[in-house]
């Protein structure tokens, strides 16, 4: 078979199998285009990870410790820090929410 | 100068490639990068970059670096080459400082074109994406990759950042049905460094339920042609491509190659691979075309062969010395 004849055989076989790759659960992979208001406000609210605070280096697990603790030692301010951040992500999607929902309102009006 | 080097990917090696030419050439200079991984060899902090006024400045682009912005004031004249940026698209549920950088990144890129005075892609797709018509090809090096092997089984490969865009969770579907329509003793072999241990770990929960899967990174340079040499197939369902210089690695090897056409992936593969974007249904009989078709199998062997003619070194080092002159 030449490689341009491939494609429309696979295609053929493909139809006449009834078993599917969508059966196996897990991961799947789905691009962000069109972000819903309910994602942005679970994105509003910033929470960092522990587990990505980690050294990368061959013999890092003395560095993952030490900024571990840094963490731990700063969690005051930081964490006032991520409140701050997160109340006026909030209120910016509120807004955005009321502009939203004040343009759909006028153009059913109009 | 980069945004970042590091110690396997492309950008880092198509630099260092570019400074064995440089050298040969008797011209001097450095390679600068904003930040530089600790296993990353040949590269300077970007504070050591210090230009004469007659030297000439190259920006390799792959990824939002606000620390070069500095350089595009320098009088010098400035050579800015695409190695394209991820759409954040991708990225955005699986890593989301890294998706804000892509972001960025793809923002920045047209304004730092129109501030140097040549601007290149490594491939068309990438010249295109910025209005240029200037390609410059990496200068490849594949004496590392061996001939693949004789093996009793399937080994189905794919080697590409382990990150939501090169769609290792499609390619480990299709391998599932391939695996359980043609070949119960296929195996799968992904190679590449993770985009973070989250989205491994849901890989490899994916993997498990497959079974006959294996998750490697940081091999070596050996160690990947070992890979190269006992795979049968090279199965690339990326999204994004700015280039793919594995599917040439793949060719080197003789393997027969089943991609999707996506970026610069059709520039690239010519008419040496089976290009489709059909769903995993279709590339699992893909799989198993190449692999019961010696007719089929030997005919992409040896387009892919030729394919690697219009990639030579040589070539692309005269488009890169033309670009700098």
């Amino acid at each position: 078979m030449k490689p341009e004849q491939a494609l429309e055989e696979a295609r053929r076989r493909a139809a006449a199998q009834s078993d599917d790759a969508d059966a196996i659960e897990g991961l799947t992979i789905e691009p962000t285009d069109r972000v819903e208001l309910e994602q942005l406000i679970e994105w509003a609210v910033v929470e960092a990870d522990p587990d990505k605070v980690r050294s990368t280096r061959a013999l890092g697990a003395p560095i993952t410790a030490l900024k571990r603790g840094m963490v731990h030692l700063t969690r005051q301010q930081t964490g006032d820090l991520l409140a701050q951040q997160a109340r006026f992500n909030l209120h910016l999607l509120t807004r955005v929410a009321e502009l939203e929902e004040r343009v759909k309102r006028l153009e059913e009006e109009r | 100068m980069l945004s970042g080097a590091g110690p396997v990917d492309a950008v880092s090696r198509q630099a260092l490639a570019f400074r064995e030419r440089f050298s040969a050439w008797g011209w001097g200079g450095r390679d600068v990068a904003a930040f530089i991984d600790p296993r990353a060899k040949g590269f300077e902090p970007l504070r050591a970059l210090d230009p004469a006024p007659g030297d000439r400045l190259l920006i390799h682009y792959s990824a939002y670096a606000p620390r070069l912005r500095g350089v595009l004031d320098l009088p010098n004249r400035k050579l800015l080459l695409s190695h394209n940026v991820t759409p954040a698209r991708w990225l955005w549920d699986h890593d989301p400082p890294i998706a804000l950088q892509c972001e960025l990144g793809r923002r920045q890129l047209p304004e730092y074109a129109a501030r140097c005075d040549v601007v290149a892609g490594v491939s068309r797709f990438n010249a295109d994406e910025l209005g240029s018509d200037l390609v410059i090809p990496p200068i490849l090096d594949l004496d590392w990759v061996r001939m693949r092997g004789q093996s009793p089984h399937s080994h189905v490969l794919f080697v590409g950042r382990l990150a939501p865009h090169k769609r290792q969770d499609e390619v480990i579907r299709a391998f599932a049905l391939y695996r359980r329509r043609h070949a119960p003793d296929a195996r799968l072999v992904l190679v590449g460094e993770p985009l973070n241990d989250a989205y491994v770990r849901a890989l490899r929960d994916l993997a498990d339920r497959v079974g006959g899967v294996t998750i490697e990174q940081s091999l070596s340079q050996r160690e990947l042609a070992d890979r190269y040499e006992r795979a049968s197939a090279f199965l690339c369902l990326s999204e994004h491509e700015g280039f793919c210089l594995p599917l040439l690695e793949a060719f080197a090897a003789g393997v027969p190659v089943i991609a999707r056409p996506s970026g610069a992936v059709p520039e690239t593969a010519g008419d040496a691979a089976l290009l489709s974007d059909d769903g995993p249904d279709v590339i699992a009989e893909l799989l198993a075309l190449v692999h019961s078709d010696d007719e089929l199998c030997a005919e992409l062997t040896k387009r892919g062969r030729e394919r690697l003619k219009h990639y030579g070194a040589e070539r692309a080092a005269v488009a890169l010395r033309d670009a700098l002159s």
